[in-house]
C-alpha cells in the first residue's frame, strides 16, 4: 500500500472517524449563560449546589437575581456621552474600551426620603465593563455620582463609597446620602453584607447582570444612624446563598489628611 | 442574538463532529471532549465581543478548545502547543499500524496531522490555531505523510 496522495491518507484516516452526532447548541447557550466552567467532572458539584438553592426559600436564604442587559432600558444620551469621554484623550494604554452606545441602566433602586439610586453600566472591548452610579427624585431624572471601570475583569470585588452632598474636614457627614455601590465577579456571590462599628450589620442582594457584563452589582444607602463616629461602616463582605464568605473589602468611610482640615 | 453569536452557532453545527473527534486525540475519549467542545463554545460564546478578526473565528475557537482540552487535563492552560500536548488516536486498534505509524511522530507533528484529517481545517486554519506559518503547515504535513508512508510500507512488506 502506499500513501502518495492527500485522497489515500484521508481513506486511512476515516475508519477512525467517530460519526455518532451527540451536538446539543442549547446546551451551549445554557452553559455560555453560568458565569464560570462547569464540567462533566463538577456535575456533583452543581447537583449539591442545586440542592441547596432548592431548599432556599425554606431556609430564608436568597436565590440569585439575574438582570437581563439586552433588554434593559438604554441610558440617556447624557449619560452616555459621560462614557464616551472616559476614553478622549486618554494616554496610550490607559483607555477603557468602553462601548459607549451600548450603556443600560441595570438597577433603580429606592433608597429613603422619594430619592432613588440608579446604576448604569456599559461594557468595555474586552470583556469588562464600566459603571456610573446616579442619584435622583424617585419623579425625575438621576444625575450622575460617578463611577468607574473594570475594563478588563480584574476585580473579584469592588467597593465605591458616594456622597453628593457636603462633608466636614473632620469626616461628618452634613448632607446624605451617603452610598455604598460596587461589583463581583464571582458568580456565587448573592449578597453583600456590611459590618459596622457598633457591631450591627445589614445585608443588600447582589444583582447579577447577564452577557455581555456577566458581573453583580450592588447599591446600599447607609442609614443616618451610621454616618457618626462609632457606627460607621468598617467592612463589606461578599457572600453565597448559604452565608459564606466570598470576598472582603474594607468600607473606607471618608478620610481626609489631618493638614487638610 | 447578534451577528457574532449566530457565526458561531454555524461553526458549531457544520463542525461538530471535527471539532470533537480530534479534540477526543487529546483528551483520550469522546465523552470528555464532546464536554470540552461543549465548554469551548460556550467560552466563546461569552467572550465573542473580543475577537479582533472575523475571518479567524473558527480557528479562535480552536485555540480555546485546546486550552480547555488542556485544562481538563491538569495541565497548564497557557503551556506552548509543541511541548504539551501529546494527542493520540482514541481507538488505535480499529488500525494498529497506523496508529503505530503515528506515535513515531513528535506530538506537535501528530497534532497538526490530527487537525488536518480528523478537524478537516484548511492549512491558514491550522497555521492561525497552533501559531505557525502556513507554510510551515505545508512542510510538517509533507513531512508527516513522507513518515507516516515510509512506515507504513515497510510495517506491509513480507
Amino acid at each position: 500500500m502506499t500513501l502518495d496522495s492527500e485522497h489515500l491518507i484521508r481513506e486511512r484516516f476515516s475508519i477512525f472517524v467517530n460519526r455518532g452526532d451527540d451536538s446539543d447548541w442549547a446546551d451551549v447557550r445554557r452553559r455560555a449563560g453560568r458565569g464560570r466552567r462547569r464540567s462533566r467532572l463538577l456535575v456533583l458539584a452543581v447537583l449539591a449546589a442545586a440542592a441547596v438553592a432548592i431548599a432556599a426559600p425554606a431556609l430564608g436564604l436568597s436565590g440569585k437575581i439575574v438582570h437581563l442587559f439586552g433588554s434593559s432600558e438604554p441610558a440617556p444620551a447624557r449619560v452616555e456621552e459621560s462614557f464616551a469621554s472616559l476614553d478622549v484623550g486618554a494616554p496610550p494604554g490607559m483607555a477603557t474600551g468602553v462601548i459607549a452606545e451600548q450603556t443600560r441602566k441595570v438597577l433603580d433602586q429606592p433608597i429613603g426620603d422619594e430619592k432613588r439610586a440608579v446604576l448604569w453600566i456599559a461594557p468595555t472591548k474586552v470583556g469588562g465593563f464600566c459603571m456610573t452610579l446616579g442619584l435622583g427624585r424617585v419623579d425625575s431624572a438621576p444625575h450622575e455620582l460617578g463611577g468607574g471601570c473594570d475594563h478588563d475583569r480584574a476585580l473579584p470585588f469592588s467597593l465605591g463609597l458616594s456622597a453628593p452632598g457636603p462633608i466636614s474636614r473632620t469626616g461628618k457627614v452634613l448632607r446624605g446620602p451617603i452610598l455604598f455601590s460596587g461589583s463581583a465577579l464571582i458568580d456565587e456571590g448573592r449578597t453583600v453584607a456590611f459590618e459596622f462599628e457598633d457591631g450591627k450589620q445589614a445585608t443588600v442582594p447582589v444583582v447579577w447582570v447577564s452577557e455581555p457584563i456577566d458581573a453583580g452589582f450592588f447599591v446600599y444607602a447607609v442609614p443616618e444612624e451610621h454616618w457618626v463616629e462609632g457606627r460607621r461602616p468598617t467592612m463589606a463582605t461578599l457572600k453565597d446563598d448559604e452565608g459564606k464568605a466570598l470576598a472582603r473589602q474594607q468600607a473606607y468611610w471618608f478620610q481626609f489628611p489631618r493638614a487638610d482640615r | 442574538m447578534d451577528e457574532r453569536a449566530q457565526a458561531l452557532e454555524r461553526i458549531y453545527r457544520d463542525r461538530y463532529l471535527g471539532f470533537r473527534n480530534a479534540l477526543a486525540t487529546i483528551t483520550g475519549d469522546y465523552e470528555t471532549a464532546r464536554d470540552v467542545v461543549q465548554e469551548a463554545f460556550a467560552r466563546a460564546l461569552k467572550s465573542r465581543s473580543t475577537v479582533r478578526n472575523e475571518g479567524a473565528l473558527e480557528a479562535w475557537v480552536w485555540r480555546i478548545a485546546i486550552r480547555t482540552a488542556l485544562e481538563l487535563r491538569g495541565e497548564h492552560p497557557s503551556a506552548k502547543l509543541n511541548g504539551a500536548i501529546d494527542p493520540k488516536l482514541v481507538e488505535p486498534d480499529r488500525d494498529p499500524e497506523l496508529a503505530d505509524a503515528l506515535r513515531q511522530l513528535p506530538p506537535r507533528r501528530r497534532l497538526i496531522v490530527f487537525l488536518r484529517y480528523f478537524a478537516d481545517l484548511s492549512y491558514d486554519q491550522i497555521a492561525d490555531v497552533c501559531s505557525i506559518s502556513e507554510g510551515t503547515v505545508a512542510a510538517t504535513l509533507a513531512q508527516a505523510r513522507a513518515t507516516l508512508e515510509e512506515t507504513l510500507t515497510e510495517g506491509a512488506k513480507p
